[in-house]
Formats: C-alpha cells, sequence, structure tokens
C-alpha cells in the first residue's frame, strides 16, 4: 500500500508538464470518492437491503436518493474545477531558511461560486481555501540556497457534499531564487585603494556619471573645461566603472582560508553584503564569476550573484 | 475546518440525528428514543460548553444498562423493534465519542441509516413527509461538515436534493426489484395488525369500529360489484370454547369447486396481511402472484411470514356459497360445540327435531333467530359465563360478533357443521379513483354453514339490521357517522369531496409508491414497451432513464450559470463563422476593416452584404449613438441570414 | 480639418515613403503627446522633427545632447546679474512649442530625468520657482537604438512618458532614389509652409479629446491590456496609464480619419507606437512589437 502510494506519487510528478498558466478542463480534473463518500454508498446499500428484506418501498427511495446525491456530486465537484485559470506571479526571493511566498493567481471565467482548496502535492498542510478569484500566497520553506521552483500543486474539492472529491494537479512555471542565509562574520573588510583615477579616465569615455565640483588634488584632465567656458567654474567629470569604485571596502570569495565550505563562505559573503548594503558604505564583492557593486539599499544583484553561485539556470 | 464551523456542523448533526429519530416514540417503547435524545442533549451540552468526551470505558458501561433494560423489555436484540431500538441506543453511545471531523462523518452516515428505520414500521404519506425532511436536516448537517458557508447553506442543501431528485425516481422505477426477502426476518406477534384480532370474544366491545382508519383499498377491473356482494373474507374461526372463537389454523390440501358459472370479478387489492392473511371477496377463484389460495378460502402470502403491505390480484365470483366436500372427521369437528350456554343449545336441538332436512332446519334457525327480537347497537352491555345465553335470552343486543357467535352455536347445537368467518363488508367507492376504501369500521363477521355439500354464508346480523350490509355501517349507526367536530351532523358536500381526494392521493400513494413491487414494475415495464425485468432491460432503462435526466442535470450544473454573452459578442462570432464558413482565413482578432480585406475573395453580392453588415455593426457597436436592443436583433437576423458562397481555394 | 490634411500632405512630400509614421507622429502631437524617434542615424529623424515643426506653425528648438550637457543647459537656471545684485531666471531650449531633443540618450541620465520630469509635468521649477511651460508644448525626442556606444538607455520607468515611439527605418527603394537625386532636403524644408497656427493646433485637440468612445470598445482596449499582462510575455503587463494613453491616441488617430467616434481600427494602429516601448520581454532578446502584433492577431473585438 504504502509502496504502491510512493509509486503514484512518482508518476504524478514525472507526468505533470510545468506550464505557464493553465486551464482546468475535463482532461485533467480527477474525481473520485471520498472516504465518507464510499461510507454512504454503504449505508446506501444496507439500507437497500432492509428495503429488499422488509419491502419497504420507502426505504428504497431514501437508499436511491444517497446514490442520486453521490452521482449529482460527481457533477458539483467537477463544476468546481473546471475552467479554473492558474498562473503563478512574480515571487520575491528569500534568504534560506526562510520561507517562500509564491503567488497563485486563480481565475475563473464565470460567476459561479466555487470552493476549493490549494496544498503541495508533497505535502499535506491545507495552503489556502479558495471561494474568490484572485491571489493567493502559497508558503513554502526555503531551506537550501539556490533556486527555488515552484512545487506540484494539488487542487482539490469536495464542495459541496463532501462525497466526491475532485482533484488536479499542476506544476506552474515559476521559481526564485534563494539567497545564502546570512551568517555572521567577524572580519575586518579590506578598504579598496582609492588610486584608480588613471584607468578611470581611460576606461571612461562610455560611463560619464556627471559633473561635480572640481577639488583641489582631483586630475587636471578631469575638468570640464567645455563648462568651465560657459560658466567659469570649475567641475569635474565624474565616472562609474567597477574599477573606480575607490574608497569602497571589498571583499573576495578568495578571502577565506580553502577550509572554509563554500555554503559557508557563502554565507558569510551574504552577511556582508546585506551590513554593507545597510550601513551605506557600499561593498565591492569579488566572486570568481565576477565583480558585484553593493551600494546603499542595493544589494540585489550582489545577492543574486550569491545565490545563483554555482548553480545551473534552471530557467524560470 | 475551523474549530466554531466545526462546532456548528455538529450541532446540525446532532438535531438532524434527533429529528430522524423523533417517529420512532411511536413505534419503540417510549424509553428507548428518549434515552437516545438524552445522549444527543449530553453530547450536544458538551459541544456548547466545549468540554472534553466522557471515558470512552464508563460510555461502554454505561451503555450497557440501556441494552440490558431493553433485552428485558423486549427479549431480542434483532428484528424489526429490537433491532431498531438496539441501533439507536448504538448510536446514541457512538455521539458521545465524535470528536473530529471524520467522527461526525461517521455519526452522520448512522443518520442516515436511522432515517430508514421508522419507516419499517410505517409508510403513510406523513411518514414520507417526515423521510423528506429528515433527508433535508441530514443533508444540511452533510453541507455544513463539508464546510459550506452557514449562511449559504440552505440553499445549497434545496438545491443538491432538488437537482438529485429525478435521479432517484429513475433508480426508485428501474432498479429491480426482487419478489422475496433475501433472508427471513422473525416474524412478529405484537402489535402487527389493524382491525381484526385473532380471536374473537363476543363478550368484549369492538373497539376497532369507531375507527375510520383506512385498511385496505381494491380496484375491480370491468364491473364494479354491489355493496350488499362486499364480503371480504380474511379468517375462519372454528373453535368455540364457551366464550371465545379461535382459528385451529387445520391445513388439509383441498381445492375450491364453485357451484354456478358467474363471471368473476377480478380486482387488485393492496393490503397488509392480517395475521397472515389478506383479504379476498367471497368466493376466490383464483389468487395472482405473490399470494395463494388455500384451505378454508384463506388467502395468505406466499412468503408467509412477511407482514409487509402487498398488491395483489384476485378473481372471485360473487356468491354466498362454495361447494366443499367434508369427510366424517371435518363435519365432526365443525359440530363441537363446549357444554355451555344450555338454553342455546336446546333451542338448537329443538329445532333439529322439528326439521329433519337440512336446508330447512338452516331455514328454520335464521327464522327463529329473526324472531327473538334482537338489536344491533355498538354498546351492547359485557357478558360473563354462558355468552350466547346471555345474548340470546337475556340482553338481546350486541353487533356482528354476537350474532355470527350466536348463530354458529345455535346451527352446530342444531347438528349442522359451522364456523366462524371474520373479515370485512363493504367499502366506499371512491368515484375519482374508481377504487373501493375499505377502512378499519368495515370490519364484519358472520356466519358459514355447511348444508348439502355446500358452505352457505349466513349473515346472522343481516337478519336483524339489515341495512347494515346493504349500505354500510355508516347509515345503520348514527353514532359512528363521520362527524365534523364541533359543527355536528354529516360533513357537507366539499368535504366529502375533500375527503375523497385525500383517499385517491392515499391510494395512489399506496399504489405507486408504496406498493410498487416486482409486479408493479413489471407491469411498468411492459407498459414503457421494456419487455421482461431482465438484467439487459434494467441496465438499458437505467441508462436511458440517467441520459434524460443526467443530460439535461449536467448541462444545467456545467454551463447553466454561465455568463451569457451579449448579443454583440454573439452577432460578431456568428459572422467570423459565416466567413470561415466560406473558405476565408480569419483571425480572432480581425476588425471589420480587416475582415472586408479578406472577403474580396468573396462574389461581389457577398461583399458588398458583408460591407452593409459591418458597417452597421460599427455603428450599432461604436457609434455615439450605440444600438437599442431592436437594431441589435434586426442586425442578428441579418447575420443568421447572411450565407456567403463557398470561395474556391486558391493556389 | 482641411488644414491638419494639409500638413499631412506637406509632411509626406518631404519624408518620402513614410506616410504611416507621419501619421502616427502627427496623431502623437495632436493627442498631445510626446514623440520618440527610435532609429539609426541619417535616416531622417531630425527632418521629421524639424518638419513637423514647422507645418504645424509652431516654436521650435533643437538640443543636441551630448555626455556633458547639464540639466540647466536644457532647463535653463538662475543667473547672477551683477548690475542688479540679483539672480535671474533664464530660461533653458525647453521653453518652446517644440522641442527636438536629438540623441536623448547622450546625455547623462541626469539630464534625462530633469527633461522627462519637465515633460511630465509641463513646467520647470528653479529656486523655487515654477515655471510654466508654454502651450503647446511637445517633445520630440531621437534616440539611437540600444548598444551603440557612449548611450545612456532611457531609464524604463521614464520610457512612458512618451505616448508614442516609432521608428522610420530606411525609406522603400522608389522613395530613397528621388531622394538621392533631389539634393538637399532641408533647402525644401524652408519652402514649407505652417498649415495651422497652435491656437488652431490646441482646438484640434480639444476636439480629438471630445471623441467619442462607446463601452464595447473600452472593453477591447481592456481586453488588449489585459493580454499583455499574461507573465510569460513580458515582465510587466501594461498599466492603466498606458490604456488611457492608448485612448488618447487612437482618438488623434481617428480624427485624422474625419470621424467622430473611434473604432478598433484605430486602436490597432496607434497599439505597436504606444505600448512597445512601455514593455520588457521576458525572454532576453524578445521583440515587444512582434508579441504585441501576435496578441492583436489573437484577441476578438467582441
Amino acid at each position: 500500500m504504502w509502496r504502491w502510494r510512493k509509486a503514484l506519487q512518482q508518476w504524478v510528478l514525472r507526468h505533470t508538464p510545468r506550464e505557464a498558466q493553465t486551464r482546468l478542463t475535463q482532461r485533467r480534473i480527477y474525481l473520485l470518492p471520498t472516504r465518507f463518500g464510499s461510507m454512504m454508498l454503504l449505508v446506501a446499500l444496507a439500507v437497500w437491503i432492509g428495503a429488499l428484506n422488509y419491502a419497504v418501498s420507502l426505504a428504497y427511495v431514501l437508499s436511491f436518493w444517497i446514490v442520486a446525491l453521490m452521482l449529482l456530486s460527481v457533477l458539483l465537484a467537477y463544476r468546481q474545477l473546471a475552467g479554473l485559470q492558474l498562473q503563478a506571479r512574480a515571487a520575491a526571493n528569500v534568504f534560506a531558511g526562510d520561507e517562500a511566498r509564491f503567488l497563485l493567481q486563480l481565475q475563473w471565467p464565470d460567476t459561479q461560486p466555487r470552493r476549493l482548496r490549494v496544498r503541495w502535492y508533497e505535502a499535506d498542510t491545507v495552503l489556502a481555501e479558495c471561494t474568490t478569484p484572485g491571489d493567493y500566497a502559497l508558503p513554502l520553506a526555503a531551506p537550501y540556497r539556490g533556486q527555488l521552483a515552484m512545487p506540484v500543486l494539488r487542487l482539490w474539492s469536495e464542495a459541496p457534499l463532501g462525497l466526491v472529491r475532485a482533484f488536479s494537479h499542476v506544476r506552474l512555471q515559476a521559481a526564485l531564487w534563494v539567497y545564502p542565509q546570512p551568517l555572521a562574520d567577524p572580519r575586518e573588510l579590506a578598504w579598496h585603494g582609492g588610486d584608480g583615477e588613471s584607468t578611470a579616465i581611460e576606461a571612461g569615455g562610455d560611463d560619464f556619471a556627471g559633473l561635480a565640483p572640481w577639488q583641489a588634488g582631483q586630475s587636471l584632465r578631469r575638468i570640464a573645461w567645455r563648462v568651465y567656458a560657459r560658466r567659469g567654474s570649475l567641475a569635474a567629470r565624474e565616472f562609474t566603472s567597477p574599477a573606480t569604485a575607490g574608497g569602497q571596502p571589498s571583499l573576495s570569495w578568495d578571502d577565506y582560508a580553502a577550509n572554509v565550505l563554500p555554503e559557508q563562505r557563502l554565507s558569510h559573503l551574504c552577511w556582508h553584503v546585506l551590513q554593507a548594503s545597510r550601513a551605506g558604505t557600499g561593498l565591492l564583492l569579488r566572486l570568481p564569476q565576477g565583480e558585484y557593486c553593493v551600494e546603499a539599499g542595493n544589494s540585489e544583484p550582489a545577492l543574486l550573484a550569491l545565490a545563483r553561485f554555482g548553480v545551473r539556470d534552471a530557467g524560470g | 475546518m475551523l474549530a466554531d464551523e466545526l462546532r456548528l456542523a455538529s450541532f446540525a448533526v446532532l438535531a438532524a440525528l434527533a429529528l430522524v429519530a423523533l417517529p420512532l416514540f411511536l413505534h419503540l417503547p417510549g424509553w428507548v428514543p428518549l434515552v437516545f435524545a438524552l445522549l444527543l442533549a449530553w453530547r450536544a451540552t458538551l459541544v456548547w460548553q466545549r468540554q472534553p468526551l466522557p471515558r470512552r470505558l464508563w460510555l461502554m458501561l454505561g451503555l450497557l444498562l440501556p441494552i440490558a433494560a431493553l433485552w428485558l423489555n423486549l427479549r431480542t436484540l434483532v428484528g424489526r423493534e429490537g433491532g431498531v431500538a438496539f441501533l439507536l441506543l448504538l448510536v446514541g453511545g457512538k455521539a458521545l465519542e465524535t470528536a473530529s471531523l471524520r467522527d461526525w462523518r461517521v455519526l452522520l452516515a448512522l443518520g442516515f441509516f436511522l432515517a430508514a428505520t421508522p419507516l419499517l414500521f410505517d409508510q403513510s404519506p406523513l411518514s414520507a413527509i417526515w423521510l423528506l425532511l429528515s433527508l433535508f436536516a441530514l443533508t444540511w448537517a452533510m453541507v455544513l461538515l463539508s464546510g459550506e458557508d452557514a449562511r449559504l447553506s440552505p440553499a445549497v442543501t434545496a438545491r443538491a436534493l432538488l437537482l438529485s431528485f429525478p435521479l432517484m425516481v429513475v433508480l426508485f422505477v428501474v432498479m429491480p426489484r426482487l419478489p422475496g426477502p433475501l433472508w427471513s426476518m422473525p416474524t412478529e406477534q405484537q402489535g402487527a395488525t389493524t382491525g381484526l384480532a385473532d380471536s374473537m370474544s363476543p363478550g368484549a366491545i369492538g373497539k376497532m369500529i369507531p375507527s375510520r382508519e383506512p385498511v385496505f383499498t381494491a380496484e375491480f377491473r370491468g364491473s364494479q360489484p354491489r355493496v350488499s356482494q362486499l364480503y371480504w373474507r380474511v379468517m375462519v374461526f372454528d373453535q368455540f370454547d364457551g366464550t371465545r372463537w379461535t382459528a385451529a389454523n387445520l391445513a388439509l390440501p383441498r381445492g375450491v369447486a364453485l357451484s354456478g358459472e358467474a363471471q368473476p370479478l377480478r380486482y387488485d387489492v393492496v393490503a397488509e396481511p392480517f395475521q397472515g392473511y389478506l383479504p379476498m371477496l367471497e368466493q376466490g377463484v383464483e389468487a395472482g402472484e405473490g399470494v395463494v389460495l388455500g384451505y378454508q378460502q384463506k388467502l395468505r402470502r406466499v412468503d408467509a411470514a412477511n407482514t409487509a403491505r402487498l398488491r395483489y390480484s384476485v378473481q372471485s365470483v360473487a356468491s354466498s356459497q362454495y361447494r366443499d366436500a367434508l369427510d366424517e372427521r371435518e363435519q365432526a369437528f365443525y359440530l363441537q360445540l363446549p357444554a355451555d350456554n344450555p338454553r342455546t343449545i336446546q333451542a338448537g336441538q329443538a329445532l333439529a327435531g322439528r326439521h329433519p332436512l337440512p336446508a330447512a332446519r338452516l331455514q328454520a334457525l335464521q327464522l327463529w333467530l329473526a324472531e327473538q327480537g334482537l338489536r344491533y347497537t355498538l354498546n351492547p352491555p359485557t357478558l360473563a359465563g354462558n355468552v350466547v345465553d346471555g345474548f340470546l335470552f337475556d340482553s338481546r343486543q350486541g353487533f356482528c360478533e354476537h350474532f355470527s357467535s350466536a348463530f354458529t352455536v345455535l346451527a352446530r347445537a342444531a347438528g349442522l357443521p359451522a364456523r366462524v368467518v371474520v373479515g370485512f363488508q363493504g367499502g366506499e367507492f371512491n368515484t375519482q379513483g374508481r377504487f373501493w376504501q375499505i377502512r378499519s369500521s368495515d370490519a364484519h363477521a358472520w356466519s358459514e354453514v355447511w348444508v348439502d355439500g355446500s358452505w352457505r354464508r349466513v349473515d346472522a346480523t343481516a337478519l336483524v339490521a339489515p341495512q347494515r350490509v346493504d349500505a354500510g355501517i355508516d347509515s345503520t349507526l348514527g353514532e359512528v357517522a363521520p362527524r365534523m367536530p364541533l359543527v355536528g351532523g354529516r360533513p357537507p358536500g366539499w368535504a366529502q369531496w375533500v375527503g375523497q381526494q385525500w383517499q385517491l392521493a392515499n391510494f395512489s400513494w399506496q399504489r405507486w409508491v408504496v406498493g410498487y413491487d416486482a409486479a408493479s414494475q413489471q407491469k411498468l415495464f411492459q407498459q414503457l414497451g421494456l419487455g421482461e425485468v431482465s438484467a439487459a432491460n434494467v441496465v438499458k432503462a437505467l441508462l436511458g432513464g440517467m441520459a434524460l435526466v443526467l443530460l439535461p442535470l449536467a448541462a444545467y450544473v456545467l454551463y447553466g450559470r454561465r455568463v451569457r454573452r451579449s448579443v454583440a459578442q454573439q452577432v460578431w462570432q456568428a459572422l467570423g463563422q459565416r466567413l470561415r464558413g466560406a473558405g476565408l482565413a480569419i483571425a480572432p482578432g480581425d476588425t471589420a476593416a480587416e475582415l472586408q480585406a479578406h472577403a474580396a475573395r468573396l462574389a461581389e453580392d457577398d461583399q458588398q452584404a458583408l460591407a452593409a453588415l459591418l458597417q452597421q455593426w460599427q455603428r450599432l457597436q461604436y457609434g455615439p449613438q450605440g444600438g437599442d436592443d431592436a437594431a441589435w436583433r434586426h442586425l442578428w437576423r441579418q447575420v443568421r441570414a447572411f450565407r456567403p458562397a463557398k470561395v474556391g481555394r486558391q493556389r | 480639418m482641411q488644414s491638419i490634411t494639409f500638413a499631412y500632405r506637406q509632411l509626406n512630400a518631404l519624408i518620402l515613403g513614410k506616410p504611416q509614421q507621419t501619421r502616427l507622429a502627427l496623431a502623437c502631437l495632436l493627442a498631445g503627446g510626446h514623440l520618440l524617434i527610435e532609429d539609426v542615424p541619417g535616416v531622417g529623424k531630425t527632418t521629421l522633427a524639424h518638419s513637423l515643426a514647422a507645418v504645424l506653425g509652431l516654436d521650435y528648438r533643437r538640443v543636441q545632447f551630448t555626455s556633458d550637457l547639464l540639466p540647466a543647459d536644457v532647463l535653463g537656471g538662475s543667473v547672477f546679474l551683477p548690475g542688479e545684485g540679483r539672480f535671474e531666471f533664464r530660461p533653458g531650449p525647453v521653453f518652446s512649442q517644440l522641442l527636438l531633443a536629438d540623441e536623448i540618450n547622450r546625455a547623462s541620465p541626469k539630464v534625462q530625468s530633469a527633461l522627462l520630469e519637465a515633460m511630465e509635468e509641463r513646467q520647470v521649477s528653479a529656486d523655487g520657482v515654477t515655471h510654466a511651460l508654454p502651450e503647446p508644448f511637445f517633445v520630440i525626442a531621437t534616440q539611437n537604438p540600444d548598444g551603440q556606444r557612449g548611450t545612456f538607455p532611457l531609464p524604463e520607468s521614464q520610457l512612458d512618458r512618451f505616448l508614442m515611439r516609432i521608428s522610420l527605418g530606411y525609406p522603400p527603394a522608389d522613395a530613397e532614389l528621388k531622394l538621392l537625386q533631389g539634393g538637399d532636403r532641408r533647402q525644401v524644408m524652408h519652402k514649407l509652409t505652417a498649415a495651422l497656427s497652435a491656437a488652431d493646433l490646441l482646438q484640434l485637440q480639444q476636439q480629438a479629446a471630445s471623441l467619442h468612445v462607446s463601452p464595447a470598445l473600452a472593453g477591447y482596449v481592456l481586453a488588449l491590456l489585459q493580454a499583455t499582462r499574461q507573465p510569460e510575455l513580458f515582465l510587466h503587463g501594461l498599466s492603466p496609464r498606458a490604456g488611457l494613453a492608448l485612448l488618447a491616441a487612437a482618438r488623434a488617430w481617428a480624427l485624422l480619419d474625419g470621424r467622430d467616434h473611434v473604432l478598433p481600427e484605430d486602436i490597432k494602429a496607434v497599439f505597436v507606437p504606444v505600448a512597445a516601448h512601455r514593455l520588457t520581454p521576458r525572454l532576453p532578446g524578445g521583440d515587444s512589437s512582434a508579441l504585441l502584433l501576435r496578441i492583436l492577431g489573437n484577441v476578438a473585438l467582441a
């Protein structure tokens, strides 16, 4: 029994295609009597036998009415799911160990009232009771760093009598990134040297960032002479370029001893990124795959890089 | 499901159970349903106060007490009464160990089973109404248990029951009825009779006569009988102990031979057995399916132990006598008399001495009785000791039991084999339904005397009060005539009409619902042209009936409340279909101008027609004036009439 | 109405082989919106802007955007008057009825933001004083396609300040031949005469805004908007503001057609120019316009 269930589960997981959006039709809505429904069928049978033995016509009425309610329930339960349109909305990235919240958008084309429930196929907790169209947040634990794809959903309804269950399995195209779990790290950050001007101008042309008052000591080549001609004030041209992020602390993947496990390193890096973003000091993050600049309040690219570290994008 | 919702639902389950069990007060020893109600109330209080359930062990022990009491009371825990009472106590106990949703659902399922139990005792229309009520309450609880919004739940319940009703009817009509029970049930003697007792003591007052309760119905095919021909024979009492007549229940294999070649009456009766016997018009010739005609012209079910109501057909010849060859032993049996009632015996012997010929002797006996100055009344004084003597010579008042008993004793004393026949006499003809309604008050007793190789009916009551037989008991006795409460006197015409309508409804109910059995099903199948009730035909009828009911139901349930397309949508989609039908490749998002461009391949006329339609469409749909319903309908008609000629596939 | 037709004809005499684009440009201005012309250099972007100003009789200034341009160079700024001892606001080129912002993506994001903000609010604030921009006020911005060296692509969130984005593309062969034979187009431009005055234009704008939009048409627009919100197509669907922009553009288009109500045809005509630059395809390298055309083909009118 247990193995049989396991096999069935595997089969469902394998045979539920990933879809951007989907509409439930009779080909994917399954109907089965519930435990209560089977019990009621037994009651109907018992009443029927009683009716037969005592030749009681009204008991036949009762027995057949129970059966009729079962039959009607098949239709009604099917109707709860039929035509349902599902798609996933963009979900926010989370840190490992937190709870991810996938957003499920439910719509139906008609005005019929519906009552259905949603859970992850492999877990038993009811995530949402849906009675109106709209967005439903589906929590899912995100224990590991990397990409978290939306698992297979099970939607089911026993409404309105609880005799027959209609259910369907859906795997929606939705994924979010799980950042490493931040782990405090007492390490002092190395401040990147401030002398990068020569390279700045060489690299500069494209990445002009704006003008700032010229200060004594800055290279004369940075003076915007055209502005001086027009205004009579000295302005320095500013450039943004990774190479010119002078005056920022920097942190590298290689700053850690080789015996620190990758995940732990990433956790430490993540913690530093958050600290830098929060404190507004900025941070230059150097990872084997590239360098990322953390500005005040904008840690997203760096965090993403940490999340994607060594992960092949499964496509989202 | 939230805890509060479950609480509400559990109240609903308990209330439904209480409602379901209420009629059982009428049929079981009163304390059993009372204990059940108390158990439910206890459970409801616990739910109300959010208190934990009692310990299971205590519960089991506590339940043993009423079960023991039940055993002492009924001496059985099976069969109809015992089984139902036992079940009731168990369900009550189960109610006290329901905690989870699943438990409540089990209890609810038991409630559905319980709803069948009152039907074992009574199948009147009132029971049906109660069944409906019970079903509603149970289904409502079911809906609440499944988590439906409490405010919506009554409507959801009503809708579910209404929509499933036609399905139920199809199953009811089509599912095969087996002719007999799967196993035989223990027979029960108590309280199963209506109107007729298993013995007759002329000293006691007949309680059943004032009751106008309907007992059975009969429907004649062809000609209707006269009231005076309506002697419904049920039982024969052939043993007398001086005060009480009983049935010896001899079972001699004996056919019946009828004198005379009169046209037999064919009729159907719906009745419950009285002490195992069914009413039949005298003299029965042929019994239909399910019943058998036996010794002493008594009719009984084939499955004799079954006391359920039955519909059966019989053929009878309305005659007051039938031939029967009695041997010496039997003649002696029908002459047995105890030594009591010496005056009556003396009178009989005296008459026998004066009239040696049996036929003349019978005549003389009747004459003698008629001359005794007897009076017909429903309130005779009670008698003790020599009851027949007391009636004939002292009180001289009585009703059918006194008369038939006295005459039979008299005949036996005069040397003529005789016995008492008990049954019903008369009936009321329902003109709307063209059937006869026989009531409790039509119960009657008469004598049968064996003379010259025939049993002859002698209705001693008729000798004294002939109108009792000609017009029925109502006209004989003012006191039993139906009375309007408070007003008094005979009911007005409309009330009679209402009464007849009610009888008709009752008759149809008995015939089509309660009496719908294997035979009726067979008949119905034949009328529907389905032939025999065979597996193949049942499947055929089931499929046909289900399709007939399920398809519209499915359509209603699945598509009934779809958003209706507007006229504009219909027009536009229809137009697109027409053009596609003509062989044009139309994209869903095409505008009027684009359609017109596609239509360049159409014939000139069609292009112009299309242009006109599109122009109208644009004006109504997008123009500042818009379009009223009439304009849209006009356009809709035009679009439907627009049938562009097919274009040849180019390229 | 005739004046606008006349203007249209003159434009087409100058911009050869691009009737659809010139009409869109006209509709954009009639709807009171700003226009973004995106194309490789040398296909006539500036010519189109210039001639539009000429035929509409608008006071016209042109700013060549470069990387060292300052916001004040566009908006204007306070200048200290030593003689009077006070500051005075010197309006920048933005204070004109039609501003041609040439190669807007060469300017720094700061300048871009400053201009786009002025476009949106139709006013300039300097030293706590707000200066209203003239009426009518249009910006026609040109930009080179992304990926060219030395450019700052306009921020996505601000692209919707432009009602439409069109691209001219290379002229058709016959038109290009004519162009090659016809000498300098700038000479022709000087011959253009104003077909209508600024007051006429304002009146036409009002007329366009009052065109009838039936509920059915609004429903069609809604269906289109919803279609763009399918997550597998774009990162974010069109906003309600984009819907209003779509209706405004379609009204102007219908006015150019001489109708008093809007048809789905009008919506379809302006849909891609109005919507494409507001959307980012979900798949990298996806083409908004192609996706939008697919939507147009699939969303039914009713």
